[in-house]
């Protein structure tokens, strides 16, 4: 007997299959590309949407301030100047700005990365006496408002005699209770036999840290990084408080310093935030890559 | 390669679960021991715990006359292969399986040489470049083997490290571990639910129930000796067929009857019947598959209502009832018989044993 399948396609010779077949190929390809087309232009708009701010603060950055004062609506300097950057870079030192404020947040990123990596490890890996009740601590602290403790922290500091220094920038802000905390939760989805593994296959705690973890939560440290650091960078009120030279100011404390009353030009003062926002963008784009990949495929039975 | 005891040792988990109780066993040197029981029993807390995984309640563990309690896992040299396999998913294949000696500071090319000598020996060679994601079940299975053969330590511990394979590759592992086994004179402690396993590759075999040791014996003691009918029923496949039955003394003979059966024991076991005190009792009456045969004295017959036949080719099974006892019977693949009808069957009268109702106990325990 014949099966029906064999008999279907009897029927039809082998050139009708052929055409049959190509042009399914030619529907399903351009449905794909149809999707991708729509897909894209609509990211684009997106895109351009939420970019606008951005896009309007350089233009007006590079007009002329006479350009901007006018009734009718300019989006786009008719002749663009580099004058504004010019101006503000002789108003105030922001070269120096910048290298304190890279130093600052490079310090404060790395420190919370090692300092929360390392106390997560022991909350999620360690098993020890008061281990909950010292997490419920460390979590505590996340409830007061950093305002609330801002002015003892200042006497404390100033007690130190650490005012207007690398160190008072930095020092305080080397661990947070928000940073443990996001990468416990990471590594609870961590399989625990692979610790297990590891440790019986010969590895101390370190090793294992630096041989397994890391390479496998490169992901969580790149987030993690990339937040810490624009935080770093966008630090205002501390920096303010504690630092009374040019030579230990940030950048943020440096865009306050091109607003005077008398002589206020908001085509200069954009300029300066164009010019703060280059490398917190940068970090941004550089860190993301690490912030999409999941790496976990694979490791244990599923 | 080293000697193991554990000496009472217990296991309470924190939230109050009883794993293991009371555990006491010597594993003597190049000792392939296999833990065996129902899911759940104990078998991998107790693994752990030797392996330093899991903290010891109470009770000794000695390694090399060495107390071990409270030593760390990657002090204590043994080497491991985990039941979900825990491969390190960012390395490959080989750098998986290299990773244990690396972390020992093993020169180069021995770790190379290792690790190529093991890969062979498992069939992996092709695969040392993959990362695991791009592996099978049964190949990651492997690979974890490997990362445990690589290094010579003081005892392996495997939990059900051939689980995941197909019956060709499972065999052809069981061979390989065989060999490793006696090449390196190691000391393994295995975990298996497979009967087959446990029966060909143990020089003893442990039998666990609800985290106690029942019985600790070579294969074919535990098999022909049972302690218990849970050990019994454990061991073996299809398994034993139990049926409930009188004792009763007839024509000066003790005999069995069960549901207009009748069948003669032979004079040893008559003697433990009789000076157990069970005459006019209710026992179990435990017989494998295999000790029914089709032919035999008019004495030792049974009617069996077959069910339904199982045709293996080698071999026919036959599920069916005697009485209401559910039996099974393994025979010759020419026996001539259909579901529905009745069959004769004969026991061989000098292999069954004999189970006390209420203790379970095995009253012909030698
Ligand atoms: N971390 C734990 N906390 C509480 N109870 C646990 C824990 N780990 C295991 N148990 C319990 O201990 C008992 C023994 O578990 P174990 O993993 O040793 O079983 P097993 O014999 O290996 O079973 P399987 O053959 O299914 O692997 C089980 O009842 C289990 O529920
Ligand atoms: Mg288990």
């Amino acid at each position: 007997m014949e099966s029906v399948i064999s008999r279907a396609v009897k029927d039809i010779s082998r050139e009708e299959l052929e055409n049959l077949k190509r042009e399914a190929l030619k529907k399903a390809l351009f449905r794909r590309r149809a999707t991708k087309l729509a897909l894209t232009g609509m990211n684009l708009l997106m895109a351009l949407f939420l970019l606008l701010p951005l896009l309007y603060a350089v233009s007006i950055a590079l007009m002329p301030s006479s350009e901007l004062f006018t009734m009718s609506m300019n989006l786009i300097p008719t002749t663009p100047t580099l004058d504004n950057f010019r101006q503000a870079m002789v108003k105030i030192p922001l070269t120096r700005f910048i290298v304190n404020s890279f130093v600052v947040a490079g310090c404060i990123t790395a420190g919370q990365i090692i300092s929360c990596s390392l106390a997560a490890f022991s909350f999620s890996f360690l098993d020890f006496k008061g281990k909950n009740l010292l997490f419920m601590l460390v979590m505590a602290t996340m409830m007061i408002p950093g305002e609330a403790t801002i002015i003892s922290n200042y006497l404390t500091v100033s007690g130190l005699h650490w005012l207007d220094s690398y160190k008072v920038l930095i020092i305080p802000y080397l661990t947070s209770a928000m940073g443990i905390f996001l990468f416990r939760q990471f590594y609870k989805s961590f399989p625990i036999s692979l610790y297990e593994s590891a440790r019986i296959d010969g590895c101390t705690n370190l090793r294992f840290i630096y041989s397994i973890l890391i390479p496998l939560t490169k992901s969580a440290i790149g987030a993690m990084a990339v937040y810490t650091f624009i935080n770093a960078w966008n630090m205002y009120m501390w920096p303010l408080l504690v630092t009374g030279s040019d030579k230990m100011r940030t950048v943020q404390i440096g865009l306050g310093m091109l607003d005077s009353v008398d002589s206020q030009s908001i085509s200069m003062m954009i300029a300066g935030v164009v010019m703060i926002i280059v490398p917190s963008i940068s970090v941004f784009i550089l860190g993301q890559k690490q912030l999409i990949r999941g790496m976990f495929s694979g490791a244990v039975k599923g | 390669m080293a000697s193991l005891s554990l000496v009472n040792v217990c296991k309470t988990f924190k939230n109050g679960q009883v794993a293991v109780k009371d555990f006491n066993l010597d594993i003597r040197d190049q000792e392939f021991l296999i833990l065996v029981g129902p899911s759940g029993c104990g078998k991998s807390t107790t693994l752990r715990m030797i392996a330093g995984l899991e903290e010891i309640s109470s009770g000794e563990l000695w390694i090399d006359g060495e107390l071990m309690n409270l030593t760390d896992p990657q002090k204590r040299d043994l080497s491991m292969v985990f039941q979900s396999y825990a491969l390190y998913p960012h390395l490959t294949v080989y750098e998986n399986m290299a990773f244990s000696l690396r972390v020992r500071n093993v020169v180069k090319t021995e770790i190379d040489q290792r690790v190529r000598k093991a890969a062979d020996v498992l069939c992996i060679s092709h695969l040392l470049d993959r990362k695991p994601h791009a592996l099978s079940g049964g190949q990651k299975q492997r690979v974890a083997i490997g990362s445990a053969i690589v290094r010579e330590p003081k005892a392996y511990l495997m939990d059900e490290p051939l689980s995941n394979l197909d019956a060709k590759l499972r065999t052809q592992m069981r061979v390989e571990l065989s060999k490793i086994h006696k090449e390196l004179g190691a000391t393994i402690i295995y975990v298996t639910h497979d009967q087959v396993e446990a029966m060909t590759l143990g020089t003893r075999i442990v039998v666990m129930n609800s985290g106690v040791i029942l019985q600790a014996a070579e294969p074919k003691v535990l098999y022909q000796n049972p302690v218990n009918k849970f050990v019994a029923g454990f061991m073996g496949s299809p398994s034993m067929n139990f049926i409930p039955v009188w004792v009763e003394r007839r024509e000066d003979r003790i005999c069995v009857e069960f549901s207009k059966n009748r069948l003669f024991v032979n004079e040893e076991c008559a003697k433990r019947l009789i000076d157990g005190d069970y005459v006019s009792r209710r026992v179990y009456l435990g017989i494998r598959p295999e000790d029914l045969h089709e032919t035999g004295l008019k004495d030792q017959e049974l009617k069996l209502n077959v069910e339904i036949k199982e045709v293996l080719g080698s071999e026919i099974l036959l599920h069916g009832k005697i009485g209401r006892s559910q039996v099974c019977a393994r025979l010759k693949p020419d026996f001539s018989s259909e579901a529905g009808k009745e069959a004769s069957i004969f026991a061989d009268m000098s292999r069954i044993l004999l189970f006390d109702m209420d203790t379970e106990e095995n009253i012909l325990y030698r």
